[in-house]
């Protein structure tokens, strides 16, 4: 049993994929959007990737399974660079004037500026996280204890004694 | 001496004791004349007749008075100590209740004194022409009431010398023969303990007449040197005309009725009909005395050798050690089988070695053994077993009296559960009706007395055998309670910090008198293995007897019984309703009625919601505590679970905050 067991759960992971081969794919799917950025959008390539250097650390050094500082710095530090897409796609979308756009010092502030808010974000929440898990068990012991001393005082120690019968 | 003897300053002061609401017994006037060693005589006033005499007898013993036998003559002549009333009254002199009872007086003087006293003789005519004839007259009205005296004897008869005539002295506050020594009893009566000795039959009053009438005849001269048991050995050895006559002769005159008197076979006695045609004149020839057959050589037993198997049997009932010894090396029976030529007394004998029939005895002891033989050899006599013996008839005044002897009362159980009853009547070949009835109670015996719990044992016989009887339990002793109502009022009355407020005696008691069946709470009280379940068994035992008999409150006793039902009140969970049942019982107790205060205490519907209650509390508890615990160790997995969800929602607002930057920028460009 234990044998077809395993047969069976390995059919199952074939249909699905497994973890790696989904990983697979989607770098698959990276490399043709990164190769077709670089073809037909190159200037906005150029920002993109000193957007893309936070969180790309950020993925890296991170060993949680879920990426979440990934996440928390990507979102912020793409999001801090969309002002400059969109100023570029304004001011004619030119390989110069992302250089000039990338040369200017307050572009890498701001870009990086919000890679560390996403750390910051990253680092203080637990601390709120744990404070507020701290507040709810305490929260639910105190009525767990006064469940049990209503129980004391209507019952004495036979709360504790085993029922007639047992 | 008894405390009714002696009138002190502060028995004179004592007030008159009312009996029934009807007679005024009065303690400061004692009748000695019609005192006698088990119960004094007091003067007494018929509030319902006051013209009419009456006295009291305040009854000094703790045995059955015979109130069948007060209900009989209750109707009957003065000649017969007609009662008018008894129960049981507070006796101020004794300190405790006793039983009173109310009766005419004889007309005339005791006769003779009592105790051992010479008695000279009377004249023959006044015999024959007044004594006889009155008697004869007393005898018969007895018989028609079916009712036996078992008291005829010299000390008990009155003679008016005024033209009263004769009158027989009370028979009821004894038992039945009680009071009569040896020499008016037929031998087999005779053999028995006072106690024992049985109501019986018509037949023993005329013997005990025949026996007055000798002494009375010839005076007791001779006799009164004689032992109790030297007159029973003669009686046997000679027959009892010969042993009472003592070897004198009889006047002429009285030979023929002494003969047919004495006879002692009851079925060749004389009764009313063969005295009333002797008093007519009509002369008869009594049947002479069959003597017991006698053996060519004697058994040798204790220095004497014995000729005949009565007074063999009635010689090892009084040696029971030796007797033992000589029934189990066979010579008795070698002896039965040769010397009196009984071969089948002889194979009796030796069946009482074995225990026969499944409803037999498991194993034959000693005692039983010698108890078997003794009855083989006289199965006409009493019931013997060591120093108990007693005729079928009489063992229930027999078993009040060893009640106050332990080792009586043991010997009882012995002989009742080696089935000695059933036995007897095994020995007959045509067992009577009265045999027969003897051998069913031994056996509703032997199931009382093997049953070893509370309401069952030797109590419980004393209470079935003697249904008039008062309930000897030390508690209430002084009350001399002999219903069941009386007993609840009694304990109520006694209630304190027992231990135990029912006793064997008294749960013995309401077992024998109640007419509910209580052998589920006798059990229950048996099998109790906490005291406080004990005290729960005897309070619904109780409340089933107030119940039965209704009426009387008893606080008293309800509230010794709170005192114990600690532990069960402590058999509820629930504090709060612990709190409410002992308020409600406190309450209950004053209202006196122990089945309102049982429904509190030991409540089915409180219980009930108690468990199932105490089942969901303790489930609760448990998950609280289980829940608590699980909370408590997670607080070291919390740094854990807290960065997980810290990154979580960090990933989260990040997102959101990123979304709203978007949108914010889009929508700024854009317009």
């Amino acid at each position: 049993m234990a044998v077809s067991g395993n047969i069976q759960g390995k059919r199952v992971a074939g249909r699905r994929g497994t973890p790696a081969r989904r990983v697979r794919g989607f770098g698959v799917v990276l490399l043709v959007l990164i190769a077709s950025t670089v073809m037909f959008a190159l200037p906005a390539f150029l920002i993109l990737v000193v957007a893309a250097i936070p969180p790309l650390v950020a993925y890296y050094i991170d060993r949680d399974s879920e990426k979440y500082a990934a996440v928390a710095v990507g979102a912020l530090s793409f999001a801090s660079a969309l002002p400059y897409l969109l100023e570029l796609w304004f001011d004619g979308f030119t390989i110069r004037q992302a250089v000039l756009t990338l040369s200017d010092p307050f572009t890498w502030l701001v870009i990086y500026g919000a890679a560390a808010a996403g750390w910051a974000l990253y680092f203080l929440l637990p601390v709120a996280a744990h404070s507020y898990l701290k507040m709810v068990s305490d929260l639910r012991l105190a009525t767990l204890r006064k469940e049990c001393e209503e129980l004391a005082e209507e019952w004495g120690s036979a709360v504790d004694a085993p029922a007639d019968g047992e | 001496m008894t405390e009714s003897d002696v009138v002190s300053p502060d028995n004179a002061a004592t007030e008159n004791v009312v009996l029934g609401g009807r007679f005024e017994i009065q303690p400061r006037l004692p009748m000695p004349e019609l005192s006698h060693k088990h119960a004094r005589a007091f003067a007494a006033l018929d509030l319902e007749n006051l013209s009419g005499k009456a006295y009291a007898l305040i009854v000094e013993h703790d045995l059955p008075v015979r109130e069948q036998t007060l209900l009989s003559l209750k109707g009957s002549s003065q000649s017969l100590a007609q009662p008018l009333g008894w129960g049981s009254v507070d006796w101020p002199p004794a300190g405790r209740a006793r039983m009173a009872i109310v009766l005419v007086p004889p007309p005339g003087r005791r006769l003779v004194k009592a105790g051992p006293v010479d008695i000279a003789p009377l004249p023959v005519k006044t015999l024959t022409s007044e004594f006889l004839p009155s008697m004869a007259t007393l005898l018969r009205e007895l018989g028609d009431m079916r009712v036996t005296h078992r008291g005829i004897r010299p000390d008990n008869l009155y003679h008016d010398r005024d033209g009263g005539g004769w009158a027989l002295g009370e028979c009821f506050s004894t038992p039945p023969g009680y009071a009569q020594p040896v020499l008016y009893e037929p031998v087999a009566r005779a053999m028995a303990m006072p106690e024992g000795r049985g109501h019986g039959s018509s037949a023993d009053d005329y013997y005990a007449l025949g026996a007055t009438l000798a002494v009375l005849a010839m005076g007791n001269g001779p006799l009164l040197a004689l032992t109790a048991a030297q007159i029973i050995e003669s009686k046997m050895e000679l027959g009892s005309f010969a042993a009472i006559t003592a070897g004198r002769r009889p006047p002429n005159e009285l030979t023929e009725v002494l003969r047919g008197l004495l006879n002692d076979h009851p079925e060749s006695r004389w009764g009313a009909k063969e005295l009333d045609n002797w008093l007519l004149g009509r002369r008869q020839n009594p049947h002479a005395p069959q003597l017991e057959q006698q053996a060519s050589r004697g058994f040798p037993f204790n220095g004497r050798d014995y000729t005949t198997l009565g007074t063999l049997a009635f010689a090892l009932g009084t040696d029971w050690e030796h007797a033992r010894a000589v029934i189990k090396d066979g010579a008795l029976e070698r002896w039965v089988r040769l010397n009196m030529k009984q071969p089948e007394r002889a194979d009796a004998i030796a069946g009482c070695r074995v225990s026969t029939g499944k409803d037999g005895p498991r194993m034959i002891s000693d005692d039983l053994l010698v108890a078997r033989t003794i009855t083989v050899l006289d199965p006409g006599g009493p019931l013997r077993f060591r120093d108990f013996a007693a005729m079928p008839d009489g063992l229930g005044p027999a078993l009040a009296a060893a009640m106050q002897v332990s080792e009586l009362s043991h010997f009882f159980s012995e002989m009742i559960g080696g089935m000695l009853p059933a036995f007897r009547v095994a020995q007959e070949a045509k067992p009577t009706a009265s045999q027969l009835s003897l051998q069913d109670v031994g056996l509703a015996l032997r199931r009382h007395v093997t049953h070893r719990g509370p309401g069952y044992g030797v109590e419980r016989c004393l209470y079935e055998l003697n249904t008039t009887l008062q309930c000897l339990s030390p508690r209430i002793a002084n009350h001399y309670a002999t219903n069941v109502h009386a007993v609840l009022v009694a304990m109520d009355m006694e209630a304190g910090s027992e231990e135990s407020p029912v006793d064997r005696h008294i749960a013995a008691f309401l077992a024998a008198r109640l007419t509910t069946a209580v052998d589920r709470n006798l059990n229950e009280i048996a099998a109790a293995t906490r005291p406080a379940d004990a005290i729960l068994g005897q309070l619904r035992l109780l409340s089933l007897a107030q119940e039965e008999v209704g009426g009387q409150l008893l606080p008293k006793l309800c509230a010794a019984f709170f005192r114990h039902m600690g532990p069960i009140i402590a058999g509820y969970k629930n504090l709060p309703l612990r709190k409410r049942i002992r308020q409600a019982a406190e309450k209950a107790v004053d209202q006196g009625r122990l089945a309102a205060f049982l429904g509190i205490i030991d409540n089915k519907h409180s219980r009930q919601w108690d468990t199932t209650h105490h089942r969901q509390a303790r489930a609760r508890h448990a998950n609280a505590q289980f829940e608590i615990e699980r909370l408590m160790t997670a607080s070291e997995h919390r740094q854990t679970a807290a960065d997980k969800l810290g990154h979580q929602w960090a990933a989260t607002l990040s997102a959101i905050i990123a979304a709203a930057a978007v949108a914010a920028t889009m929508f700024t460009k854009v317009s």
